[in-house]
């Protein structure tokens, strides 16, 4: 770690700065070692099942992967300024009735406008909680525990419980197209990771996300707008759950407004395997994308292998209780 | 000192509240009986009063089409016969269930109307209603263990439901292939019964394989993901049994985005709307009828023989129809 003087003349230490290359700072290291994970675990799928290695299952696996994906890069953000997003699943859930609504064969309006009314809804609840964590001072636990209930109310509420079918086939193109041989979800996760990845290594207010998450405090006292930093990132998670939903309509081709259930916490083990530390300030989106591509490999490698989804849910169990392990086993390894 | 006070009192007005509501129960079928035995025949003397007009329906969950349409249910045949029905949803949460079993019974309904959420679990609470509480207790569509406390049981056979689906993917498949079975949720009483209805007909087809077997969850949200890797695995598939309409839906998206249509037959079980379009449409092969209206009817019916003194059947059993693109438009007509 190098330490440098900063603007006010302070020396201080920084988690990660512009004058080491991102794959000689400590966070690349964190990453990689969960990248062998992966490997590791690929690996043992493949000889547990040769259909593992074909194209048509890993193009499976990037495209399970890429909706938990683009809501685990959101709760990266989420986690790095010290707060938590619990209700994404259902947020996800009103979105994809939204978008459904508005792409059925008989509305047929344009597929941008389904995009748009998804993500703003998804944004609209972002931005509540975000104003009632940073504003009101709700912890995020609970702000977020309100968003779960309420928008899962809501999307319930929109069609009376039913779901909504006969999409238009363009929308339904949106989630089940091949571009270049890769799956069409695959790059929406990928332009996310990349956004995301550009907001948090490569702009001031990447900075400020991870003060605010180090050290809140701290960060209010360097002149940090603390509260604007935690709306507008709130926004941003909600905008993607909204994306989410999105996409999901589109993959099962129906508004469903159970969607989502649970999907919360799957994105949270994501950012845990991938290193983000659940107290704020620590981690990267890097390591998220390797924590989702795990879970992906293992949902998948345990569908085709034909075990009970029970055996999936402790292997994941196991497999976060495991990555937190390694956290905590180097954080003290640097402390020393 | 003062704050032990407040909170000692505050304990027993508590506990005094929880002794109340059953000095009461026992003390209204008392009062009842006596006027009634001055007028009428000694025969109507066991007639109880019904507390109130309402009836609650406490369903197991309301997450898809199918279950939507059984609430819609109770309530057009509760005011057909005269009740006022509150659905109650516990969104397959037992414990859930068993405090809205517990709060229906308290707050004064004629008839509590279950779904169990899982066949063991609600014998406590039964028990406490049954001995507290003199109304019928119908368990509707599925059961339950302590089902001998209870007033009766109405629901579609639906193990036969899954064993005249096996016998159609049988014969559609010529008595011999490669299947995969699609389950609702584990541990589900209904998916239990449906799959084990699919284990009845299946040795008398030793041709017929089962190659996968896994839980689409009721929904096209976990049903597609699963399917869309067995069709990866790269072993051959001749028909995807589901559960119910919903996850079979989520299965078609699956086979049309892979032109598989028609060359992997799909089965589906609720025969919903959606499901109808699809077996006319030839996207799906065949579907089971669970004629959830006919349940509340039959339940009803022992509802109010109950409270007219009347005999009841305690056990009704409804069978359910086989719907297949021939018999679609003769059975629902109004589509």
């Amino acid at each position: 770690m190098q330490t440098k003087p900063n603007d006010k003349g302070k020396k201080t230490t920084m988690m990660n700065n512009d004058n080491v290359p991102f794959y000689k700072s400590p966070q690349f290291w964190k990453s990689t070692g969960i990248f062998w994970a992966l490997v590791a675990l690929v690996i043992v799928m493949a000889f547990s099942q040769p259909a593992f290695l074909t194209r048509p299952n890993l193009i499976n696996i990037l495209k399970q992967a890429s909706i938990t994906g683009v809501l685990a890069v959101g709760m990266t953000m989420v986690l790095l300024t010290g707060g938590i997003d619990l209700g994404v699943g259902s947020v996800l859930g009103v979105a994809c009735m939204a978008a459904a609504y508005a792409t059925t064969e008989e509305q047929g309006w344009p597929i941008l406008i389904a995009f748009l009314i998804g993500i703003g809804v998804g944004a609209v609840f972002g931005f509540i909680n975000g104003v009632g964590i940073a504003y009101v001072g709700f912890a995020p636990f609970i702000m977020t525990m309100a968003t779960l209930s309420a928008a899962r109310g809501i999307a319930l509420v929109s069609t009376n419980n039913r779901p909504i079918f006969n999409l238009s086939e363009q929308f339904i193109d949106v989630s089940n197209s091949i571009y270049f041989g890769l799956p069409s979800l695959i790059y929406y996760f990928m332009g996310v990771t990349i956004l995301a990845y550009i907001l948090t290594k490569k702009t001031v207010f990447g900075k400020w996300i991870y003060a605010v998450g180090g050290n809140e405090n701290a960060a209010r006292y360097s002149g940090i707008n603390v509260k604007r930093v935690k709306v507008i990132i709130y926004t941003i998670m909600g905008s993607l759950s909204g994306l989410t939903g999105v996409l999901m309509a589109s993959r099962i081709t129906s508004g469903n407004p159970v969607v989502g259930d649970g999907y919360e916490l799957d994105a949270i083990a994501a950012c845990v395997i991938g290193g983000v530390s659940l107290s704020g300030g620590s981690g990267s989106v890097i390591g998220t994308v390797i924590g989702v591509l795990i879970l992906g490999v293992i949902s998948n490698g345990f569908d085709i292998l034909g075990i009970s989804s029970n055996y999936q849910r402790i292997m994941k169990g196991l497999v976060i209780l495991f990555a937190v392990f390694i956290d905590i086993r180097s954080r003290m390894r640097k402390n020393d | 000192m003062k704050k032990y006070f407040l909170v000692t009192l505050l304990l027993a007005a508590m506990l005094l509240s929880a002794c109340a509501p059953e000095a009461a129960a026992p003390a209204e079928p008392a009062e009842a009986e006596a006027p009634v035995e001055e007028e009428a025949a000694p025969a109507d003397s066991g007639v109880p009063e019904p507390p109130s007009k309402k009836v609650a329906w406490i369903a197991s969950n309301i997450a898809n089409e199918f279950t939507t349409g059984m609430a819609a249910n109770a309530e057009s045949v509760g005011a057909d016969n005269g009740w006022e029905v509150t659905v109650f949803n516990p969104n397959s949460d037992l414990s859930q269930q068993i405090s809205q079993i517990e709060n229906a019974a308290s707050q004064g309904f004629a008839a509590l109307i279950i779904d169990p959420v899982a066949y063991d679990g609600l014998t406590a609470v039964l028990e406490d209603v049954t001995a507290n509480y003199d109304i019928p207790v119908i368990t509707l569509h599925g059961s339950a263990s302590a089902q001998d406390l209870l007033t009766a049981y109405v629901a579609i056979d639906i193990g036969k439901g899954g064993v005249l689906k096996m016998e159609q993917v049988a014969k559609d498949l010529g008595g011999e292939g490669d299947i995969a079975i699609m389950t609702g949720t584990e541990g589900q009483t209904t998916a239990i019964l449906i799959t084990d209805g699919y284990y009845e007909v299946l040795p008398n087809y030793p041709d017929i394989n089962v190659v996968f077997e896994g839980a689409g969850n009721w929904n096209a949200d976990d049903a597609t993901p699963l399917a869309e890797n067995w069709l990866s695995s790269g072993k051959n598939l001749d028909a995807i049994v589901c559960n119910n309409d919903g996850m079979a839906l989520g299965v078609r998206a699956v086979l049309q985005a892979a032109g598989l249509t028609g060359e992997i037959k799909l089965y589906g079980l609720d025969a919903t709307p959606e499901g109808r379009k699809a077996l006319r449409d030839g996207s799906m092969d065949a579907s089971i009828w669970v004629d959830s209206y006919a349940e509340f009817v039959e339940a009803f019916k022992i509802i109010n023989a109950f409270y007219a003194g009347e005999p009841f059947e305690k056990e009704v059993l409804i069978d359910p129809v086989l719907v297949t693109a021939e018999n679609v438009d003769e059975l629902f007509p109004n589509d």
